[in-house]
């Protein structure tokens, strides 16, 4: 009885083994979380280091990984950001393909100047953004970025959400990248949605 | 004679008893992240370890009068900065500082630190029995881009 009962379910799982490997091929595999869906993502009107307005219409054709971060946060957005560069350095010839966008949640003390020294530092390739107090607000809730700047003692505490987005090469944003990604992994989904194309 | 060498062994036998019972305290690969012109604040980081139960309770620096030990959190999908008072430093169990937990921020310094400087920082600890010690060290500067820990590599998950 025991036998026949395995019998069946091994040709119940040969049966169904075909299926699931055509189900594989169809649906792609990301390292992200697959967020295309959801509809994440507003327009995006700001100025980068160089005193350029930028919008996400400027970058159709390739892909677009966004961050929101701030130049005195210590450990995650300098982290993020050598990730990137690293990133970049594995895409070789598809890193033309990428581009790298990191918004500053704090445009008060992160200026202009700021921005223009600090994030070649890390890609020349980079952009780093800026908009206003207003501007900041509505595209972070517009990629469910929540964030807050606290006073307190000489300094300013800012709590945000360090995870990334990718947007694809017409303009949707598809993957959600959670802070433990590698840079491996974000490279191998960057190559993947840009084979999409 | 024999009477002094005696009481001297035994002084210093007594000595070194209490010795190592008294926390020692040793802080090892202590680094500073570089800065660009235009930034006040950067980020100090240092692994300790201690062999008795101890408290970090203060640190300075010459280099700035405002000195805080943070620590991050993850509150759902948002990463906070908090200050704490002291941090407690188990027996035997090195304590890293690093992007999941602490962090001591020099804040408002007048000029940036750049790669290959030496930041001298004065940690102050008390032990349980509430006796204060403090270590100092020279913390290396290094590049801007310097990750604050190897990339995990432990999390590879592939979602549909």
């Amino acid at each position: 009885m025991r036998i026949r009962l395995i019998g069946a379910a091994a040709l119940l799982l040969a049966l169904l083994a075909p299926c699931a490997v055509t189900a594989e091929e169809v649906a792609p595999t990301y390292f992200g979380k697959d967020v295309s869906t959801a509809k994440i993502g507003g327009p995006l009107h700001m100025t980068d280091q160089n005193g350029r307005r930028r919008s996400f219409e400027d970058f159709r054709g390739k892909v677009v990984v966004i961050f929101f971060g701030y130049t005195r946060c210590p450990d995650v957005c300098p982290t993020t950001l050598s990730r990137m560069a690293q990133v970049m350095r594995l895409l070789g010839p598809d890193a033309e393909r990428t581009q790298v966008l990191w918004v500053t949640v704090d445009p008060k003390r992160d200026t202009q100047a700021l921005l223009h020294n600090f994030i070649p530092h890390f890609d020349a390739r980079f952009l780093g953004l800026r908009g206003t107090l207003a501007q900041t607000e509505s595209l972070a809730k517009s990629f469910h970025v929540g964030y807050q700047i606290l006073k307190y003692q000489g300094t300013f505490l800012v709590d945000h959400s360090p995870e990334g987005y990718l947007i694809d090469p017409a303009g949707v944003t598809r993957l959600k990248l959670p802070y433990d990604m590698t840079a491996e992994q974000i490279a191998a989904d960057v190559r993947t949605i840009l084979g999409q194309q | 004679m024999n009477k002094t060498l005696a009481s001297l062994a035994m002084a210093s036998a007594l000595f070194s008893v209490t010795f190592s019972a008294a926390a020692e305290v040793t802080v090892t690969d202590a680094w500073v992240r570089g800065m660009v012109k235009g930034q006040t604040e950067t980020g100090a980081y240092m692994t300790i370890k201690s062999t008795e139960p101890t408290k970090l309770v203060g640190v300075s620096s010459p280099v700035t009068k405002v000195v805080q030990l943070h620590e991050m959190k993850m509150d759902g999908d948002v990463m906070t900065m908090r200050p704490l008072k002291s941090l407690a430093v188990p027996a035997d169990k090195p304590l890293s500082f690093g992007p999941d937990g602490y962090h001591i921020m020099l804040i408002d310094l007048k000029k940036p630190l750049a790669k290959g400087e030496s930041v001298p920082l004065k940690l102050t600890f008390r032990s349980q029995g509430g006796k204060k010690s403090s270590v100092e060290v020279k913390a290396e500067v290094r590049a801007l881009t310097e990750p604050s820990a190897p990339a995990p590599m432990d999390h590879a998950h592939m979602q549909h």
